[in-house]
């Protein structure tokens, strides 16, 4: 019998056990105290490409659904018992040798990545795929999946464009239904409009923690690092929610409480990386070298709607909480509100510049950039437009870059 | 006040010395061959011994380029863009835009009057629009560094380099020599190449006069004839902007020494 935690004495009021048993896995994480210790963890985890929490999970008996960037609708996956796990690519570890004999060298290195884990079994404690279709490439994973995995099933996620159709809500209402059908033969059991509300409850108490922690880096940048701030919402991708939410919640503890100078330090938001993921050592390098983040579009997964009330329908209201975000990134084609959006993300940080961030190939990360930069240029803002690859070892320019751009804002 | 800049390149570490931020005192340089540390410690005794200075009379010394972070001794850091948009409008007060096509990488940037960079531009990972590329052609051509912009001078029919990488360009300049193109038209080939690289990198940045080429290549005649007729406009050029990075660090190290003095760091701290 395996050995369990007793997961409930750290969940909050009302907060729901996990739908399977925890196995002694995720017992570091359900024990660590500090931050420092959070984020050593995190990096353990990023530095796995076998998707350690998922084996975890499997263990316990659980199955895994794995999730494309940007969005999923978690909530349905783990209504049906399931873990849904984020694949954000196989970061700076991973060699890639047979995924380059498939895609072509002008695609994002997330495509490759992701395939190359398929084609090596990396992804086998994934038990099913859901893609987003985000760009094309993404709309193509897909099929590739369908075909190189043709055990398991995968799923491509039609979202809507348009927003202010009234076909827009029962439209991804039935692609949510679509999805449904295939998760429910994979969990063996039937969709329930109950368990989506406690999986709905339970996802707010995880944006909430989320968000919180968002509003801290913008306000007081000083008191959490980006490298901190990042790892902590990664895991809310990777863990268990029922151990993610506790561990954020004795995170944000430490945090708030914390005392540390402000720094002479420059303001910046940073755009693009909502897909694929720049290194760590960029990241850190961002806040090395002066400036504060205190806007970003990192892990939007936890952050597309503030608050979901589950309401008699949560399936309608899961929904609507998609179409109606204020969520303006790359991935929505908004291209007459991208320039008022970008200026009033940096009214509300009090950013001082913007800094692209975008990943080689990126089409919806580049397209958008081209509408971003005339509005700051109109309104005379500063901004650096960088590109990253997951593979990224060397990082002079990046820093030349950065500096530059911080020095020609600090000096008059 | 004495302050001291020093551009440390991946090829060549260059130097200035400056007497309250506005009188240069000395200039020199030296080849890195590896040891940057050491290399700049010598060009300090070098520009020391120029303007009749002894080591300890420098009151600030700011660092540049590639190694910035390499010399202890150094008061502060400021990265190339910084430092050569300084240089560069202390040679040329109305310049509005900048060329630097240095060993590793090829940058422009446009700047205010006051020096400070408005927006930049770099190239990235690739040999073929930087100075490296010169050097590989010297070697492979046998033409030494210095002799290659007067001889390319001669050129009449440039004969244009499409390859993108420095290495497929190589094989093309080979296969030049072997069709028996002149040497000129090759030279200026190479030179043209680069500049239509750092071209394209000025429309990005959005091109304004005055232009000013700063770094390297600027004692390149054929690289400043070739970058003229790309771009189809004048650009200045002077022997000082060689030192453009070394002495736009050691005016900024000046403007740095002048808050300080405003405002005393308390002791310790």
């Amino acid at each position: 019998m395996p050995e369990l935690l007793h997961i409930q004495s750290l969940l909050g009021e009302g907060e729901l056990p996990p739908p399977v048993d925890i196995s002694p896995d995720f017992r570091e994480f359900t024990q660590a105290q500090s931050v420092e210790e959070m984020v050593r963890l995190a990096q353990e985890v990023l530095a796995d490409p076998t998707f350690p929490t998922a084996r975890a999970w499997r263990k316990a008996g659980g199955k895994a659904v794995g999730c494309f960037p940007v969005y999923t609708p978690q909530e349905l996956v783990h209504s049906l018992g399931m873990l849904p796990v984020s694949m954000q690519g196989g970061g700076e570890n991973l060699e890639i040798s047979r995924a380059d004999a498939a895609l072509g060298s002008f695609l994002c290195s997330i495509s490759k990545s992701t395939l190359e884990m398929a084609l090596t079994g990396l992804l086998d404690p994934i038990d099913a795929f859901v893609f987003p279709y985000i760009c094309d490439v993404s709309r193509n994973l897909d099929g590739i999946f369908a075909r190189v995995l043709p055990d398991r099933p995968s799923h491509m996620l039609h979202l809507p464009q348009n927003f202010s159709s009234p076909a827009t809500i029962p439209f991804l209402v039935a692609e949510y239904r679509s999805l449904l059908e295939k998760l429910e033969r994979v969990a063996g059991r039937p969709f329930s409009q109950e368990d989506l509300r406690a999986s709905i409850e339970l996802f707010n108490e995880q944006r909430a923690l989320v968000a919180r922690l968002a509003a801290l880096k913008r306000d007081a940048p000083w008191k959490v690092t980006l490298l901190e701030y990042y790892l902590l919402l990664r895991l809310g991708g990777l863990l268990p929610r029922e151990v993610h939410i506790p561990l954020l919640r004795r995170a944000l503890a430490e945090i708030e409480g914390r005392e540390r100078k402000n720094k002479d330090a420059i303001r910046v938001i940073v755009i693009g990386p909502f897909c694929e993921q720049p290194t760590l050592e960029l990241l850190q390098l961002v806040e090395d070298v002066g400036c504060y983040v205190v806007g970003e579009e990192f892990q939007m997964l936890h952050r597309w709607c503030p608050h979901i009330e589950p309401g008699a329908d949560p399936l309608q209201s899961l929904a609507t909480s998609y179409v109606r975000t204020p969520i303006d990134i790359g991935v929505r084609s908004t291209p007459t509100t991208k320039g008022a959006a970008v200026l009033s993300r940096v009214d509300d940080a009090k950013a001082q510049g913007v800094v692209f961030l975008t990943a080689k190939f990126c089409e919806p990360a580049l397209e958008d950039v081209v509408l971003y930069r005339r509005a700051l240029e109109a309104r005379g803002l500063p901004y650096l437009h960088m590109e990253f690859e997951e593979k990224s070892t060397t990082f002079e320019q990046a820093r030349l870059q950065l500096e530059t751009f911080v020095e020609s804002i600090l000096f008059d | 006040m004495i302050t001291g800049g020093l551009d440390l390149g991946a090829g060549v570490i260059k130097g200035a010395l400056l007497e309250d931020g506005r009188r240069v005192l000395a200039t020199a340089s030296l080849p890195s061959r590896g040891t940057p540390v050491s290399a700049a410690r010598r060009l300090m005794d070098e520009l020391g011994e120029t303007a009749n200075i002894a080591p300890g009379d420098v009151d600030y010394l700011c660092t540049t380029g590639f190694g910035r972070y390499s010399i202890p001794e150094r008061n502060l850091q400021v990265s190339d863009f910084t430092s050569s948009a300084r240089g560069a409008i202390f040679l040329f007060p109305k310049t509005r835009m900048i060329v630097d096509v240095g060993t590793q990488a090829s940058r422009t940037m446009s700047i205010s009057e006051t020096g400070k960079v408005l927006k930049f531009k770099m190239n990235e990972k690739c040999a073929a629009g930087a100075g490296r590329f010169v050097d590989r052609c010297s070697k492979y051509l046998q033409v030494p560094l210095e002799e290659m912009g007067p001889k390319a001078l001669a050129s009449e029919h440039p004969k244009l380099i499409s390859s993108v990488c420095a290495v497929l360009a190589e094989t093309e300049i080979i296969n030049n020599v072997a069709e028996g193109v002149p040497l000129p038209d090759i030279l200026m080939g190479v030179f043209l190449s680069l500049s239509q690289r750092a071209y394209s990198l000025m429309r990005y940045v959005g091109i304004q006069p005055e232009v000013t080429l700063v770094g390297g290549l600027v004692r390149n005649v054929g690289m400043v004839k070739a970058l003229r007729d790309t771009v189809g406009m004048d650009v200045n050029v002077a022997p000082d902007a060689y030192y453009a990075a070394a002495l736009g660090s050691a005016i900024l190290g000046h403007s740095r020494l002048l808050k300080l003095a405003q405002a005393p760091r308390p002791a310790g701290g």
